[in-house]
């Protein structure tokens, strides 16, 4: 084996083992990532080097041991993240999620989200299909308001009623009118990011 | 009782504390407190609990770095102790020797 081929080897296994380390510390800020990437990558070339090999083969070798040693990045990224609970300086939202991708919580929170997720696209394509029909069915699109209260947030499309908590049939009096154009387009597009950065939060955590 | 686990984490509560007084000694890079670190506990510290541990530190003002290069191998990101670290460490000393006079009065009766 010559020096090409094993500096070539060598930079592919590290290669490997930070893109899979990169891909699981995707929540933490850019330079945030970049810094532990480098500071990993920089003490394992200095083992590296440190030890004294000139047999290519030998130094491979002492690098898998070298990674071993450091654990798979999984392991690595879970204690970091795990850690970096304390006093990590994101969102909220960004905190929940690096909190509650370790352990146990984490098939848990994994339907729990998908659930969520999937409610506010529900909710976030009906705001914006009820001010598409309000002007096609007035007054069978909007909030319905009974002498009981509540009635239904929906429309009824011929003798299907698509709505939001309305436990029976959608009934009562509309009260919003034609503000639910306006209001159903701009509660649409805020419920449908708000789903989208769930999910895609989730899944960048790889939840 | 887990005496190994109990060595364990006896060691691992004092790890900021070891960071602290390996820097105050001289300034140096994460490889060399990782290797002194390892030769003192004598248990294996998860590395990734190590770098959460620097940057904990770091956030909190306590240590700074700078990246050097190396005449011999990758640029290396060199730790030192702050002015607050250095007060920090000295309270750390003062209550680390009451709380070994205490341990020792409890032992000894």
């Amino acid at each position: 084996m010559n020096e090409e081929i094993y500096a070539s080897d060598i930079n592919k296994i590290l290669n490997d083992y930070f893109g899979r380390l990169k891909a699981k510390i995707k929540i933490l800020p850019n330079s945030e990532q970049q810094d532990i990437l480098n500071e990993i990558r920089s003490d394992i070339q200095t083992e590296l080097f440190h030890k004294e090999i000139d047999n290519p083969q030998q130094k491979i070798e002492l690098l898998y041991a070298i990674l071993e040693r450091l654990g798979n990045p999984e392991e690595v990224a879970n204690e970091i993240l795990s850690k970096r609970i304390i006093s990590f300086r994101g969102n909220f939202i960004k905190r929940f999620f690096v909190f509650s991708s370790q352990g146990v919580l984490r098939s848990l929170l994994g339907i729990i989200i998908s659930f969520l997720s999937l409610v506010l696209y529900y909710l976030g394509f009906l705001n914006l299909a009820m001010a598409g029909l309000k002007g096609f069915i007035p007054e069978k699109t909007g909030l319905f308001i009974s002498e009981k209260g509540f009635a239904g947030y929906g429309f009824k499309f011929g003798s299907y009623d698509i709505a939001f908590l309305s436990t029976t049939s959608i009934r009562g009096d509309e009260i919003l009118g034609y503000w639910i154009i306006p209001l159903g387009i701009l509660a649409g597009i805020l419920i449908l990011a708000a789903a989208n950065y769930l999910f895609l939060t989730a899944r960048r955590m790889n939840i | 009782m887990d005496i190994n686990r109990w060595n364990s984490q006896l060691r691992k509560g004092v790890l900021e504390f070891c960071i602290l007084t390996i820097l105050e000694r001289q300034k140096t890079y994460g490889y060399q407190i990782i290797q002194s670190l390892s030769d003192f506990t004598g248990v294996n510290i998860k590395r990734g609990t190590i770098y959460a541990l620097f940057k904990r530190l770091y956030d909190e003002g306590y240590i700074e770095y700078e990246w050097e290069e190396s005449e011999h191998g990758p640029p290396r990101k060199i730790y030192s102790l702050t002015v607050e670290g250095e007060k920090s460490l000295k309270d750390m000393k003062n209550h680390w020797d009451d709380f070994m006079h205490s341990i020792k009065k409890i032992i000894q009766g």
